[in-house]
């Protein structure tokens, strides 16, 4: 097959200026050990990050300030209290909070329909996770395995049966905190999470420098250390493992869709974004009209898609460790209010001995693990001065920037695709659900699709300076099938037992009810239960493998956009806002189709809400339509003022038939008294 | 009809304050439609901005009007004084809907120093001392939410203010309606009451209709 040749250049270019990345000047180059402290040259076993970097840094403290690490796992609670939580939630972060979109949820320990063991989290959603806190230890503190702990600390979940089987610890081993994966440039994530779905928890690391030559691949899965390219003294070389802060890169491994270098956004993986929960937001210094995506009006979109990367701006610069002696300041939810500056600051050294590693970070939308940290970002203000700019032009500049957050303007659209509905309530023949995206026309994982984009829409949030505005947003609305006693979401186990006959067939039952032109399998337009026949059909199926009163619930879930930040290109025109079509109340697209009989809500656990209705729309979509009103606003040029108008029309138009009336009854008379005369 | 005299109705002052009075509304009445959003014409942006100069233009009016009306004693024009007051209000309810068609004379002699008669007074007094106050102190609110946040939390804010504000809107559009038509009917012919406000002249009948004793400057 004869490649491309501008994608492979662009790529290996990509690659070279990856593995540029000269990493800080300042950091040593270091001995790899393993957990044993003994250098890995010489045993050859997996490389343990927390004892390699435990050299000079406090490893034990890092990984103790690292919400990365724990996502929730040192805030657990008993199911059904955590607050707005489900009755099966333990947490607010993704270790022990069900995810709607990838429907996996953590085992309780006495539950018999049980979906993840803690080492089915790692190879699933922790593919995303650090490493370290939930992937190393148990609830009891000590590491995985060393005791027999509660079921999914010992169990993981078997393919073939549904049902838990003992997971082997000591052969897996346990995931240490990786802090290769983001302060290594041109860190492998690749490999490291095909190591961690393989389930050789303890070689995650190892394979995360894959790219550096230190390491290469052995026969078995694990890897083997290649002599040469270390030192004399068998320690890194910095042009190979060049280590410093983390890269906006390395952020992007698991968060929204980050470009650095010449690669163009788009050209690896056609219209489908990176992160697929993201919403679609690109954070590259790249020009849009430079993108490899299908766009549409691509010519005209000569802007960046993010102003601060442009400016580089990198991710650090905003969420930066909270005990970083040069940025912290104190956000204003805990600062005493005399104090404008704290003098107090870490030294340097005591900072590279002991950096927190629980970032600064804002108020999101959706419950997130370390919610005591909400707020410590820095705001837009704290950087511009939006009234010495905006107040320039923009009339009642303090008014708008209380009333809307800096990226309801600065967001106008997303560029990109996004998911808009995921439906677990049918599977494809793969056993997957159908996603349904936003901003594409045509299938998302085909190149000449045209990407259209989309328009957020703006939903009320309290935000950490206790104010209510409008941010931008998207919605993503999931069905799945609840059931059982006590109720649970339906296994993606048990929807392929119930729905699939086996590998790549549907059941005859589901077929029978689904496939509308009879030609023996389902297509994506078929696979949607749009009529109750076809949710009578899926539910006996479902009852069938033993699933008590199952139902269709739909949970929406918000996403607030952040990123993507445009400069000249925001929205300016009064009209825009201050008009019938104004976009604080355009309706927006909540669900491509409503399975029959479903009811659909905001995730109850959200911060922002749905100030409007859900209505249907003509083709069966879920629609919202905000109501500035019901958000708190009043928007002049848009919203009426009720009765009063029509009242004060009706009096209007009745005066003025009352005079024409007069006055056709004096002309009438003038004439009759003429002739009289 | 005989004894027709032609008298010195209105001074320069008061036509001139009129009519800057009139285009100051109705350029408000339209602005106000268009920020709105009834119509678009100068763009949401340009109406805001005459809307507040006009104002902020008919405030000042009203201030110098108030000042001269006060200082020239023709405050009294406004004061309903005689003591048959409410017999000549019905009769000039009467007269409209009545009289007026059969022919009848006014039944409220106008005269420069009693040009209005008890039906317009009653309207006048809501006017300048209920509707007017009412539009500036909500137009000044709706004008100063960003100088002033305390007064909008304290009136409820724009959800109270533009209501209020456009009630006073459409009053003064129908107040603007019936005005311009009842003029054709205070004078001899139906444009005498425009061609005075705009000469200053007018024509009037002396008629023995018992009009009371009006007070006059």
């Amino acid at each position: 097959m004869r490649l491309p040749a501008g994608p492979v250049v662009a790529l290996a270019l990509g690659a070279l200026v990856g593995l540029a990345h000269a990493g800080s000047p300042m950091h040593p180059d270091v001995p790899l050990l393993d957990t044993e402290g003994n250098r890995v040259l010489e045993t050859g076993k997996p490389v343990s990050p927390v004892r390699t970097c435990g050299q000079c840094h406090d490893a034990e403290f890092i990984e103790g300030h690292d919400f990365h690490a724990t996502l929730g796992f040192d805030e657990r609670k008993a199911p059904g209290t955590v607050p707005g939580g489900r009755p099966w939630d333990t947490s607010a972060g993704p270790f022990g909070r069900w995810d709607p979109a990838t429907n996996r949820r953590l085992a309780l320990g006495d539950e018999t329909s049980f979906d993840l063991g803690v080492a089915d989290w790692i190879r699933t959603v922790g593919l995303r996770h650090v490493g370290g806190g939930p992937a190393r230890l148990g609830e009891s503190g000590k590491p995985l395995g060393s005791e027999s702990g509660s079921l999914p600390e010992t169990h993981a979940l078997d393919a073939a049966t549904g049902r838990p089987v003992r997971w082997d610890w000591a052969a897996s081993g346990t995931v240490e905190l990786n802090c290769f994966l983001c302060h290594v440039a041109g860190a492998r994530d690749d490999a490291r999470r095909a190591t961690l779905a393989a389930g050789r928890f303890e070689w995650a690391a190892t394979a995360t420098l894959a790219g550096t030559g230190l390491v290469a691949p052995a026969a078995d899965g694990t890897y083997a250390y290649v002599r040469e390219a270390f030192t004399r003294w068998g320690a890194t070389d910095r042009t190979r493992m060049p280590l410093g802060r983390p890269t906006a890169a390395a952020c992007g491994a698991c968060h929204l869709d980050v470009v650095e270098g010449p690669v163009p956004v788009g050209a690896v993986e056609a219209a489908r974004p990176r992160d697929p929960r993201s919403g679609g937001q690109v954070f590259s210094a790249q020009r849009v009209s430079d993108s490899a995506w299908n766009l549409r009006d691509k010519e005209r979109r000569t802007h960046v898609f993010d102003v601060h990367a442009e400016r580089l701006v990198g991710c650090t610069d905003c969420h930066h460790s909270l005990n970083d002696p040069a940025r912290f300041v104190e956000a204003d939810v805990s600062r005493p209010r005399h104090l404008a500056y704290d003098a107090r600051r870490a030294s340097v050294g005591e900072f590279v001995r002991r950096p927190s590693h629980d970032l600064a970070k804002g108020t999101s939308s959706r419950p997130h693990a370390a919610s005591a940290l909400d707020g410590t970002m820095r705001r837009c203000d704290a950087c511009h001065d939006v009234l010495e700019d905006h107040g320039r032009w923009l009339p009642s500049a303090r008014r708008h920037a209380q009333a809307l957050s800096c990226e309801a303007c600065h967001v106008p659209e997303v560029p990109a695709a996004a998911v808009a509905q995921t439906d677990w309530t049918v599977l494809d023949a793969a056993g997957r659900p159908m996603v349904a995206w936003r901003g594409v026309s045509g299938p998302v994982d085909d190149p000449a699709s045209l990407v259209t984009g989309y328009q957020p829409v703006l939903l009320p949030r309290k935000e950490s300076d206790g104010r209510t505005r409008l941010v931008p947003h998207t919605l993503e609305t999931t069905w799945t099938w609840w059931g059982g006693s006590p109720e649970r979401p339906v296994r993606p186990f048990d929807l392929r037992a119930a729905l699939l006959a086996g590998p790549g067939v549907h059941h005859r039952d589901v077929l029978a009810a689904l496939d509308v032109d009879r030609d023996g399998s389902l297509d994506p337009s078929e696979l949607r239960l749009d009529a109750p026949a076809k949710v009578a059909a899926v539910r006996a199926r479902l009852e069938a493998v033993g699933i008590e009163r199952p139902r269709i619930v739909g949970t929406i879930e918000p996403t607030g956009l952040h990123h993507g930040i445009v400069s000249r290109e925001a929205t300016r025109s009064c009209e825009a806002c201050h008009a019938d079509g104004s976009l604080l109340a355009r309706p927006f697209e909540v669900a491509r189709y409503v399975p029959s009989g479903a009811t659909t809500e905001l995730v109850a656990d959200a911060r922002v809400w749905l100030a409007g209705r859900l209505v249907a729309g003509a083709d069966g979509s879920l629609v919202y339509e905000p109501s500035p009103k019901e958000a708190g606003r009043y928007v002049l040029g848009h919203d009426d003022a009720g009765w009063i108008d029509r009242l004060g029309l009706l009096l209007l138009v009745g005066t003025a038939l009352g005079v024409a009336g007069h006055a056709a009854a004096r002309a009438l008379a003038a004439r009759r008294a003429r002739r009289s005369s | 009809m005989s004894g027709v005299e032609r008298v010195k109705i209105y001074s320069g002052y008061e036509r001139l304050w009129h009519w800057v009075q009139a285009g100051s509304v109705m350029v408000l009445l339209a602005t106000g439609l268009e920020v709105r959003g009834v119509v678009s014409v100068l763009g949401f942006r340009g109406a805001v901005r005459l809307h507040e100069v006009m104002g902020f233009f008919l405030i000042g009016n009203a201030f110098l009007g108030l000042f001269y009306f006060l200082t020239s004693g023709a405050i009294r024009q406004y004061v309903a004084a005689p003591r048959d007051f409410a017999t000549l209000a019905v009769r000039q309810v009467l007269y409209y809907a009545r009289g007026i068609f059969r022919g009848e004379p006014h039944p409220v002699e106008r005269t420069p120093r009693a040009r209005l008669n008890p039906l317009q007074k009653i309207v006048y007094v809501g006017i300048l001392n209920v509707l007017l106050p009412l539009q500036i102190l909500t137009g000044l609110a709706i004008w100063g939410l960003e100088r002033w946040p305390g007064v909008e939390r304290a009136v409820g804010g724009l959800d109270v203010l533009v209501p209020v504000h456009a009630l006073g809107s459409w009053l003064f559009a129908t107040f603007v309606v019936a005005h311009v038509y009842l003029t054709t009917t205070a004078g001899r012919r139906p444009l005498s009451g425009i061609r005075a406000m705009v000469t200053g002249w007018d024509e009037v009948e002396p008629h023995p209709a018992p009009t009371g004793k009006e007070v006059t400057p």
